[in-house]
């Protein structure tokens, strides 16, 4: 249905040094940004971090106090914008005495599309997300008799009916039972196969740690930490760790290279699974070829990497977990 | 402009495919209908002349009194009315001959008992039984020929000639007041004073009505968070505006329909009295220049679009539907005082309050096509009237954009009026 796009610019987002206050509060302080065209990008953080008011920003849905904001290689308050970005901001809402499609019609229609056009995309995407077929059609029902669920899957497919280039996402999966958060999650990485740009915030890091390839973390309006996530994680590695599980009596074997200072630094036993913090300068792969020359039987062989929540931790401190901060999800 | 469209169309069709417009569309005409039939109706049901006609006139004086008021409420001895039925009875029965009737009054047998006595012919007092419920036009009607034919009774006895005593007592008055417009247009006071009335309840009524869906509708929006998707594809003021002139749109077919049906009713309320067996009364209806409905439109239309900015202006900023209601008295407070106003106005309709109220462009939607129906109203005071509701209309759709923009996204703290105040003045 969606059309595969190549990007025409260097950012699909890009923030300058932008700030926003509130009559008590700032909200966004002097934050930069640069969001490459094609990826997805999470913009994580605790409840209350600046996260929405970021996103606001970036739609042009707030006038920021300083700072300057291009998306997609033009200045944020081009009134041709609107057309090629989609929203699905984090509080839901839809018109409730509505039709289905006559909603979507609608939401279409606000950016660019015509009725005909949109009948096509609509009956797609309802299909897609089986909101029609077997049974009943619920493009016909109003709004307020669908369920939770079904509510948001008609809010994303308004989100992406105009198929945006940059799609923004506020905490697209909160609320969201397991089936329809997977299968929110293979559409947008469906769309950024299709080159195209989304941008979601979260709180909740597992996701964003599956999911993106860039993150940023917000903290009290400020950006704490930035960049694609392997270097990410690649500079908060420390000393390489590793994750070895032996099959059941092998691991006497294993005793003569595992005491080698030169490969091994430091081991934590907890019976067959030995968590290994390797000697400086020694590498996973040469610890793995010893072992595998020693015949020694192993169940597991993990590179132990840290979590963007113990990352988060570590940058800002157990003080700037707050309430709703999880490294579940 | 497409996303205009968007907007106006959604307002418009969500609206009037909803039950409520459809049960009210109808309801209206039914209304109106009830309201032109009703009356004529009930004064069928209780007609004075078909009462008066049953009203037994017992007449205990001795002298032709009670024959006389039979023929006179007849119309005349050459009347084509049924007279009343006359018992004359000596003086000594009277009483018992009352109390025999009162049991037939009761079983309503009789409409009415018109008791003559040497009372009447001494000082005028009779006395009139009627059963409950009656029209009061009987007793007026009885009352009116009793003085005739006693005035004419004592014309004759102090040697007045019987023609010019009842040349004399027949005169009856009947004064019609005509009101002369500077234009030579005549019309009747009374009727133009209920045209004016109607016409500036139904504005008031018009602007409230409309203007609450207004205010649900952005409510609404804003509780149900739908207003951040929309504002992220639309301007918050083509979102204001589209939603302005979709329910203004709902409102035009609406009162067109109303407007319609009325405008049927009375061009065929000759046609449906017949129908309906009842004689219709002719009601002077007041002319109508196309000028007239062009300046009443331009109020209607103007009057509605700045209140509908207000009301907008506060459903952004209230958190709830509860609290919109709550928050928009201010609003209605400024309607109100023109209604609280209107009998000053229309006893004194180019006086100083009717004249000022009609320059103030919150009450001048109401109060000017009043005063245009009462009065001639000078052409300089029409043109500063509209002028600054005009005026006063641009700046308040401006200011309720640049509010709704700002307090559309904000939700759980109301803001205070400094803020407000802030928004309006905040650059696009």
């Amino acid at each position: 249905m969606s059309r595969t796009i190549t990007p025409e610019h260097a950012s699909a987002v890009r923030l300058s040094a932008v700030s926003k206050r509130y009559a008590n509060h700032v909200a966004v302080d002097r934050v930069s940004l640069d969001i490459r065209p094609g990826i997805i990008f999470g913009l994580l953080g605790p409840n209350g971090a600046g996260k929405t008011s970021t996103i606001r920003l970036m739609l042009n849905l707030m006038l920021p106090d300083e700072g300057r904001i291009e998306i997609l290689g033009k200045p944020s308050s081009d009134p041709a914008l609107v057309n090629r970005l989609g929203y699905l901001p984090e509080e839901r809402g839809l018109y409730r005495k509505m039709e289905v499609r006559r909603v979507l019609r609608f939401l279409a229609r606000l950016k660019g599309i015509t009725t005909r056009e949109a009948d096509r995309r609509i009956d797609h995407w309802l299909e897609r997300f089986t909101l029609t077929g077997a049974g009943r059609d619920w493009g016909t029902a109003k709004i307020e008799e669908l369920s939770r669920g079904m509510q948001q899957k008609v809010q994303f497919i308004g989100t992406v009916l105009h198929d945006p280039e940059l799609i923004v996402l506020d905490e697209p999966f909160s609320g969201l039972d397991p089936v329809n958060a997977q299968a929110l999650k293979d559409t947008v990485l469906d769309l950024r196969r299709q080159g195209r740009t989304i941008v979601f915030s979260t709180h909740l890091m597992d996701v964003a740690e599956r999911m993106c390839d860039a993150v940023a973390i917000v903290n009290r309006g400020r950006i704490v930490l930035n960049g694609e996530m392997r270097d990410v994680k690649a500079e908060h590695q420390g000393a390489a760790r590793v994750a070895v599980t032996f099959d059941s009596g092998s691991g006497e074997q294993a005793q003569t290279i595992l005491a080698d200072r030169t490969l091994v630094a430091e081991i934590d036993h907890q019976g067959n699974h030995l968590e290994i913090t390797l000697a400086e300068g020694a590498t996973s792969q040469g610890l793995l070829e010893r072992l595998v020359a020693s015949q020694v039987s192993i169940a597991r062989f993990d590179r132990l990497e840290p979590s963007l929540h113990q990352i988060f931790l570590q940058r800002v401190g157990a003080s700037g977990v707050e309430a709703g901060m999880s490294g579940h999800g | 402009m497409d996303k205009l469209l968007a907007v106006i169309e959604r307002e418009f069709s969500e609206r009037v495919r909803s039950r409520w417009f459809i049960l009210t569309t109808l309801f209206g005409p039914l209304l109106l209908a009830a309201l032109l039939i009703g009356p004529p109706w009930l004064a069928m049901r209780t007609r004075d002349d078909a009462d008066v006609a049953k009203v037994l006139i017992v007449d205990a004086t001795g002298t032709a009194l009670g024959s006389a008021i039979a023929v006179d409420l007849a119309g005349g001895v050459l009347g084509t009315a049924t007279p009343p039925r006359v018992l004359e009875v000596n003086a000594a029965v009277l009483a018992a001959t009352t109390d025999s009737l009162r049991g037939r009054l009761l079983t309503k047998a009789l409409p009415g008992v018109f008791i003559l006595s040497q009372e009447t012919i001494d000082d005028g007092r009779a006395e009139l039984l009627l059963p409950d419920g009656s029209a009061l036009g009987v007793s007026e009607r009885l009352a009116a020929s009793l003085e005739r034919q006693l005035r004419q009774a004592r014309l004759v006895t102090i040697g007045v000639a019987a023609p010019d005593a009842a040349f004399v007592a027949q005169l009856r008055i009947n004064v019609r007041t005509t009101q002369l417009g500077s234009d030579g247009r005549e019309a009747s006071a009374r009727v133009n004073m209920l045209v004016g009335f109607a016409v500036a309840m139904l504005l008031y009524i018009a602007i409230v009505l409309y203007g609450q869906i207004v205010l649900r509708s952005v409510a609404e929006e804003k509780q149900s968070r739908v207003a951040e998707v929309v504002l992220a594809s639309v301007p918050a003021r083509v979102l204001l505006s589209g939603k302005i002139l979709g329910i203004g749109g709902v409102a035009m077919l609406q009162l067109g329909i109303w407007t319609s049906a009325l405008a049927t009713l009375l061009v065929n309320r000759g046609r449906i009295f017949a129908m309906l067996g009842l004689s219709a009364t002719s009601v002077p209806l007041p002319t109508v220049h196309l000028s007239d409905v062009l300046l009443l439109g331009a109020y209607l239309v103007l009057g509605y679009v700045l209140y509908a900015a207000l009301f907008a202006l506060v459903g952004s900023i209230a958190s709830s539907e509860q609290e919109a209601q709550q928050a928009q008295t201010p609003v209605l407070m400024l309607l109100v005082s023109s209604i609280a106003l209107l009998q000053t106005a229309l006893q004194e309709p180019n006086g100083t309050v009717a004249t000022a109220l009609s320059m103030i462009p919150f009450s001048a939607p109401i109060m000017m096509p009043l005063r245009l129906g009462l009065a001639d109203v000078p052409s300089r005071q029409i043109v500063a009237s509209v002028g600054a509701l005009s005026l006063t209309t641009v700046a308040c759709l401006l200011a309720a954009g640049r509010v709704y923009r700002t307090a559309l996204l904000m939700y759980g703290k109301r803001p205070t009026l400094a803020e407000i105040t802030r928004w309006m003045w905040a650059a696009d």
